[in-house]
């Protein structure tokens, strides 16, 4: 028995940051020191603190520490394992009071949560079943499979209250109850791991970090609808989630938890595990089946729903990995626990992601019902360097941007979309004054472009005349009812598209036309970008007085337009040649290199 | 003259390619089921770096199905190539947070930095450039990857110290 457990958190953002490094470290420095008997090192799915990497947490007294690199560990261990007292140097500091954090449970960004779907994240080794069934793992399918019917497991997760977590909100034990009542067979069961919003990585997280709660959904699941086999469609780009998951099934099948004769209950239930290859559309229920076909990710119009008529035309049922990983805590603890979290409407908790212009990104799971003023400025610590918050974009693509007076909105399905924007995966991406919203719906148009399949022509056609008359505007060149355009187009689209991502592309620029109207104004009409990001109207001048001529700019211009003024030592730019790449203005160390976007003069 | 061995019962490649048996391995352990296509092009694209049009040929005849259908089907996602591809492929992302944290410049400046354009490779066939969706990184933004590594936190600034340190270490 160990005194003493390191969790390292072994996430992508902690592995990119060097966490194998800092494990291997840990490793050769306790077994120098002969702690190696005491402590021992854990490797971790995601703590859910991935600006931070490497992070990682002493158990049982809760110290968590940021930045663990290789080359502390040896520091860490003298202080920590030795001495016995916190390495302050590693420790985080609250942004607010500028005081050293000592635990986990004094951070602000965990002390908020409330961990159901991530509860053994940042705990367990994802690779390892034994560390998941020791807290409870697989008890719930046995429950299941040994003393409950597919009934009664259907009225129970209707119970709940749980909603669909990828995006849509319908309930989950209604769209179970369908399944179950559907007279053919065979049929099958998909878990959505399609996460393809960006700014969302929820999915990832608890993929790498407890895949194994995804799996005993699945089988809870399966189960409950009469189905046999099941599949996980997971993105290609999501390389280490994909190992964990192959691993995990491995295990699974070895112990007899997926396989023929489950619990010797005579239910059998085969799962696989399929890898998409990079089209957004194929989030989209109708498209992901054809691509788990081995077809093209082509939505298809609905009805017939994949409940009715799915996989090779049977019966299908997907959900979202967060809402497979909902269903065991669900069956273990009740439905009126369940219920007993979140808000009239919706149950329960949801995982979000703080990204962007925030001073704590990563991942964190809060209740329905928290507003958005308390989960950006007090779990999220609000925004970074003095700045002024702007917007906070939810729901990727499909979402809109929410404006700062609509802060204490209350978070869930319907709220959001009063606001004209959605839940969707739950990614927030937070935007401060530096960010232009003319060019933010211009970016998402052209990511909801580049990413239609081409099958229906509102959407094919549509985003891509929104997004010409985007570019227009932000190179300058808008006219007067480039709006009005703006507002008929989106109109269309929406009402006419085949799928979601048709149906809801228009929302980034209805949403910012609704909020940020001046800002397309001031485009349009006095050719000046207010947040000085769409470079065709930027201007790049050097302040004289307080260049220093260091050279920095001249050399770091990449087309050599910035010179010695005549002889003298300090510099300028010549404005014929300038690109508006803003190389000088990043690399100068004196605040010289002055950026505006003056506004055009009209002159007649 | 003799011809390299292969196993007697599958398809054979007359250039004798082992790229080629490895390719009739994978595709018989999915049973040729057509639904296994996405699985096997991303297989023989592990293997060939890119979907040159005689593996894809090679793909459907074995298969059974029409090579419009497997084309159809590759040219669909984003992961697929049909073009050769730098031995490294840097893919930097340009999901949102990466957007509003400067990942537009950041594709500028490393196609200077290398000599090449998005989705060209560079002379000497190491590294070509690409830009990918949301990588889910976004508490590292903004990020790139280069091969199967991620490099986060790689704001413009940093780009021309990034191309003459870490790339090196792929030459």
């Amino acid at each position: 028995m160990k005194r003493t457990h390191i969790l390292v958190c072994t996430g992508t953002g902690c592995t990119s940051a060097g966490s194998f490094q800092t494990r291997d470290a840990l490793l050769a420095e306790l077994e120098k020191r002969g702690l190696a008997g005491e402590v021992e090192v854990v490797e971790t799915g995601c703590m859910g603190r991935c600006d931070l990497g490497p992070v990682s947490m002493v158990h049982p007294d809760g110290t968590f520490y940021k930045n663990v690199q290789a080359a502390e560990v040896p520091k860490l261990v003298d202080e920590h394992f030795l001495k016995g007292r916190a390495y302050d140097k590693l420790l985080p500091t609250d942004p607010e009071t500028n005081h050293l954090i000592k635990t986990q449970a004094d951070f602000t960004f965990f002390n908020r949560q409330l961990r159901i779907v991530r509860d053994n994240c940042g705990i367990i080794d994802p690779e390892k079943i034994d560390e998941y069934i020791a807290r409870d793992g697989y008890l719930a399918l046995g429950k299941v499979l040994t003393g409950m019917t597919p009934e009664q497991v259907t009225d129970e997760i209707k119970a709940s209250g749980l909603r669909g977590r990828g995006g849509a909100g319908f309930p989950t034990g209604r769209k179970w109850e369908l399944m179950r009542l559907a007279p053919v067979n065979p049929k099958y069961v998909v878990c959505n791991a399609d996460e393809g919003d960006p700014g969302a990585f929820m999915n990832r997280s608890v993929l790498e970090g407890d895949p194994h709660s995804v799996i005993e959904g699945m089988a809870i699941g399966a189960y409950a609808m009469g189905a046999n086999r099941g599949f996980i469609y997971i993105r290609a780009e999501y390389g280490l989630a994909v190992k964990r998951l192959h691993i995990a099934i491995e295990q699974a099948y070895k112990l007899g938890l997926l396989g023929k004769n489950l619990f010797g209950t005579g239910f059998d239930f085969e799962l696989e595990v399929r890898i998409g290859a990079g089209a957004f559309v194929c989030g989209e229920e109708t498209a992901l089946m054809r691509s788990v076909e081995g077809r093209r990710g082509q939505p298809q119009p609905r009805p017939p729903f994949p409940a009715q008529r799915g996989l090779w035309g049977k019966p299908t049922n997907i959900n979202n990995v967060e809402t497979w990983a909902t269903i065991r805590p669900i069956i273990l603890k009740g439905a009126k626990w369940f219920a007993s979290i979140g808000t009239e409407k919706t149950k329960g908790t949801k995982v979000f992601c703080l990204a962007g212009k925030i001073n704590n990104t990563g991942v964190a799971e809060l209740p329905f019902g928290t507003t958005l003023r308390e989960m950006i400025f007090e779990v999220g610590g609000g925004v970074p360097n003095g700045k002024k918050f702007k917007a906070v974009q939810t729901g990727g693509p499909s979402g809109g941007v929410i404006p700062e007076q609509f802060l204490d909105t209350p978070v869930e399905y319907e709220t959001l979309q009063k606001l004209g924007s959605i839940m969707g995966s739950g990614g927030m991406v937070v935007v401060d004054e530096d960010s232009c919203m003319v060019d933010f719906a211009r970016f998402f148009m052209e990511f909801c472009c580049d990413e239609s399949c081409g099958k229906c022509p509102p959407c094919r056609v549509g985003t891509r005349q929104m997004l010409n008359i985007l570019n227009r505007i932000c190179a300058g060149q808008g006219e007067l009812d480039d709006i009005q355009k703006l507002e008929d187009l989106a109109a269309m689209v929406k009402d006419t598209s085949l799928c979601g991502l048709g149906q809801t592309a228009p929302n980034p620029v209805l949403t910012t036309l609704k909020y940020f109207r001046h800002e397309y104004e001031a485009h349009i009409m006095d050719k000046r970008c207010p947040a000085r990001v769409c470079r065709d109207l930027l201007h790049f001048e050097i302040d004289e007085p307080l260049c220093k001529g260091c050279s920095l700019c001249a050399r770091a211009c990449p087309v050599q337009t910035i010179a010695r003024v005549g002889t003298q030592k300090k510099f300028e730019i010549h404005e014929e040649k300038c690109i508006h790449c803003g190389a000088c203005f990043e690399v100068c160390r004196f605040d010289a290199v002055k950026k505006t976007s003056p506004g055009m003069l009209v002159t007649a | 003259m003799s011809h390299p061995q292969i196993a007697p019962n599958l398809p054979y490649h007359p250039s004798g390619d082992q790229r080629f048996a490895q390719l009739d391995q994978t595709m018989a352990y999915y049973k040729h089921e057509p639904t296994a296509l996405i699985q096997i092009l991303h297989a023989a694209q592990h293997s060939f770096g890119y979907l040159a049009p005689d593996v894809l040929r090679y793909i459907a005849t074995a298969m059974k199905l029409p090579l419009a259908h497997v084309y159809g089907v590759t040219t669909f996602y984003n992961f697929f190539s049909i073009v050769p591809r730098g031995k490294y492929q840097i893919m930097v992302c340009t999901g949102t947070t990466c957007h509003v944290r400067g990942a537009a410049t950041v594709v500028e400046r490393l196609g200077q930095q290398l000599g090449v354009k998005e989705h060209e490779t560079t002379k000497d066939g190491l590294f070509s450039l690409h830009t990918a969706r949301c990588i889910g990184a976004c508490a590292l933004a903004p990020a790139i990857t280069v091969g199967d590594d991620v490099y986060g936190k790689l704001t413009p600034d940093k780009v021309p110290k990034f191309c003459q340190k870490d790339l090196k270490k792929y030459a």
